[in-house]
């Protein structure tokens, strides 16, 4: 699913199911949205392109959120791992009966 | 008499490291030392044609065929008669070999056994008092068979002797491996002399079932025994050794050492001479400087934690310049708010990060939890209030909520990245400041943590007493006081890091932290630079030790563990004490180690010498022969009128001692005048 996207030559986020300018994304959209790049497998964003941003504000916030929260998707199974890795061999041993 | 060494390794077995078995010094060993029956007991093996060739090599030694086992975690040699039915033994220590795959195999009792079968065939000798050690228990069900044990040393094998409780009879071997390059100085003496008259397996048991039958020495029993190769033999308790300077009595005493490395204890001439220098904890000795130096760790341990913790949290300087940072950021967005411009409107121009959880209480609880789960030496009454259900569900859910923690955090992590990273882009565009994020609550704690350090310090400073431990007649007593300047807190601290102008700071302690972090002084170090220790020695009247009196309380210290040695060596101990102390206290100690393991004392002194009352003298003497220096050592008991080389030289014993020990016999008759008439004047 498309979270984050580029239309009419601006940056939106989806918040909920709404689509939002991305200058008014809060700390707690961008939350949720780190969320949704972990655990949704059909996370997507439109990638950056700076032509199609003319609003410098907007080019900044499109720039930074999109490019960070695509690193993070394509990254999701090493931190699920590393989360996995703690306590594992006493979880194992213990807790899966 | 038959001199024996029934432990002689000649093939490399798996445990072994590689070696190339030389007949040659094989042959040299049984020649020099006079050896009359040896055994040849590799490890888990033994090779035929090996063994042979030594037979017909040795034509006038009886070399039985053996083999050492590993058993059960412990080593046991296992003799056969050299007459007996060879290819059968072959095939027994071939099935030992095929089982002893590795260094760290070992058979069991059983497979032994089965090996084995008639174990009455054999002489079975196990690591007794030697590494490593065949277990009791295994001892006692092989008890039938196993008449003798093998020990390491002349103080073990003593030991054993004079134990009547003890059942088996104590032997000693070489356990030598003849390999080549080996030089005679090389040979190991640790030799034992059976009372037999034929060499087979029932003799040799028989002889071994009677403890006076065996012998360290074969015409002076156990109380004397060979120490170097040429045949010089020395008392199992207390030898002296004395001579003019140079006669090369430190030169036998350090050849003795050499023989026994680390298994003797040395203490060389002057070593116990305090010099006058002031006490430190450098003078304590090995146990009992680690227990003084951790006791004071242990004093200082709350100290060092909070000095740790100061000393890792921001200066109050840097807080201060953070909260003016801060107001005047706030000042100037207030005077600038109607000059928005596209960048400092956007959401995320102003926004704060999100803070984490701490999770390391939840870590605490879980290892807790663990803790409880895998207890087997609590099991019972663990069980007795919390059931294993209960702990494992527990565990469960903990380590599920650290795990959901742990993922919110990293996700808080992630969002204020990206905050950070877009807001430092938006603040390049616009005029309009961001405010700082500023910690106000951790900041006013901080204070509080400053002001708390400033009140330990100055307590800690306080001199005091923290603690005293009693050590024979002396008692050490260590004290903490200021540090009077820098030298002072380099000496005491010892700190090696330049502090030139530190110690202006010393009252205020949080800038003299700073100072000291500056200066690059190690956080380990730290603490320590706040307040010095003194460890003092003070005599029994309670007053700090004089110089004389801080040889005397090293030597007790030196010599407090000398018991777990196989022999005490000492080297002119009259260098470092008055002649009161030797004979109060110096003389009594050897004489109770004397009578537990052998001592070598060098000496002039007629307080040690004679008064001592040795149980054996040897006089050390150089002499030019044919333009060359010749050391030659004469020895003897101390009733012996002469003292005799190992060459059959003699001296007379008299001559020797007075001039040695009394400076001749004018001097000494003149002192003992000299000494009638001051007591007939009293």
């Amino acid at each position: 699913m498309k979270n984050l996207k580029i239309e009419s030559n601006k940056g939106f986020f989806l918040r909920g199911t709404e689509w939002v300018d991305v200058v008014n994304i809060t700390k707690e959209d961008l939350l949720a949205l780190v969320k949704s790049a972990l655990d949704d497998e059909d996370f997507e964003v439109d990638p950056y392109d700076e032509g199609m941003l003319p609003n410098p504000a907007q080019k900044i916030v499109y720039k930074h959120v999109s490019q960070q929260l695509q690193d993070i998707h394509d990254r999701r199974e090493e931190f699920i791992e590393r989360r996995r890795s703690i306590y594992k061999e006493s979880y194992d041993k213990y807790c899966k009966e | 008499m038959k001199k024996c060494d029934l432990h002689v390794h000649t093939i490399k077995g798996v445990s072994d490291s590689v070696f190339d078995f030389s007949m040659d010094v094989l042959k040299g060993y049984v020649r020099i030392l006079n050896i009359d029956v040896i055994a040849i007991t590799n490890h888990n093996l033994f090779d035929y044609g090996n063994y042979m060739a030594i037979v017909n090599e040795l034509t006038s030694t009886t070399v039985l065929p053996g083999i050492e086992v590993d058993l059960e975690g412990g080593h046991i040699l296992l003799i056969a008669n050299n007459d007996g039915d060879i290819m059968e033994f072959i095939s027994k220590c071939d099935a030992v070999n095929e089982k002893i795959i590795t260094a760290q195999d070992t058979l069991t009792l059983q497979e032994f056994q089965n090996i084995f079968t008639d174990l009455s065939k054999y002489l079975l000798i196990p690591h007794y008092d030697k590494s490593p050690e065949l277990p009791k228990p295994i001892i006692e069900a092989l008890g039938e068979y196993i008449f003798a044990g093998e020990v390491s040393s002349v103080k073990k094998f003593l030991s054993m002797q004079k134990n009547v409780e003890e059942r088996l009879t104590p032997v000693l071997f070489s356990d030598f491996r003849f390999k080549q390059g080996v030089t005679p100085s090389d040979y190991p003496i640790r030799q034992t002399f059976l009372e037999v008259n034929e060499v087979d397996v029932a003799s040799l048991k028989l002889c071994l079932r009677d403890k006076t039958k065996v012998k360290l020495s074969e015409k002076d029993g156990n109380e004397l025994f060979q120490i170097f190769n040429n045949g010089q033999m020395i008392s199992t308790g207390l030898n002296i050794m004395y001579g003019k300077r140079s006669t090369g009595k430190s030169y036998t005493m350090n050849k003795i050492h050499e023989i026994y490395g680390d298994r003797a204890k040395y203490i060389k001439q002057f070593e116990l001479l305090n010099n006058g220098r002031e006490f430190g904890a450098d003078q304590l000795f090995s146990d009992d400087k680690v227990k003084m130096e951790s006791k004071v760790a242990e004093y200082m341990k709350p100290f060092k934690d909070v000095v740790d913790d100061i000393v890792l949290q921001p200066t109050a300087h840097s807080d201060e310049n953070k909260i003016e940072e801060y107001l005047s950021c706030l000042l100037k967005k207030a005077e600038m708010e109607n000059q928005k411009d596209l960048f400092s409107k956007t959401a995320l121009y102003e926004e704060s990060t999100f803070s984490t959880k701490d999770t390391e209480e939840l870590k605490n609880l879980i290892d807790a939890t663990l803790c409880l789960i895998e207890t087997t030496q609590f099991r019972a009454i663990v069980d007795q209030y919390v059931s294993m259900d209960s702990l494992k569900s527990l565990l469960k859910a903990l380590v599920e909520l650290l795990w959901k923690t742990i993922f919110e955090n990293e996700q808080k992590s992630l969002a204020n990245s990206i905050i950070e990273s877009v807001k430092n882009e938006l603040q390049l565009y616009s005029p309009i400041p961001q405010v700082p994020e500023i910690n106000i609550y951790d900041m006013a704690l901080r204070e509080v943590k400053r002001k708390k350090f400033e009140e330990i310090v100055n307590a800690i400073k306080k001199p005091s007493v923290i603690f005293t431990e009693p050590k024979g007649s002396f008692t050490i007593r260590i004290s903490k006081n200021p540090y009077q300047n820098v030298s002072d807190i380099k000496k005491r601290g010892g700190i090696s890091t330049s502090l030139y102008d530190c110690y202006d700071l010393y009252d205020s302690p949080v800038d003299f932290l700073c100072k000291l972090k500056d200066y690059g002084v190690e956080s380990s170090l730290l603490h320590k630079a706040f307040v010095g220790i003194d460890y003092k020695v003070m005599n029994s009247d309670g007053l700090e030790v004089s110089g004389g009196e801080r040889s005397e309380f090293i030597f007790i210290q030196r010599i407090q563990d000398a018991q777990l040695y196989d022999i005490l060596l000492i080297d002119e101990p009259e260098s470092s004490f008055d002649n009161v102390f030797l004979s109060d206290q110096i003389n009594g100690f050897i004489k109770n180690m004397a009578s537990v393991m052998p001592v070598i004392v060098s000496t002039h002194n007629s307080t040690i010498g004679k008064s001592i009352k040795p149980n054996y003298v040897i006089y050390a003497e150089k002499k030019i022969e044919n333009g060359e220096r010749v050391f030659r050592l004469y020895s003897g008991y101390p009733d012996a009128k002469k003292l005799v080389t190992v060459n059959g030289d003699e001296i007379d014993n008299f001559d020797v001692t007075i001039t040695s020990l009394e400076a001749g016999e004018k001097i000494y008759k003149e002192r003992s005048g000299m000494y009638e008439e001051l007591k007939n004047r009293k």
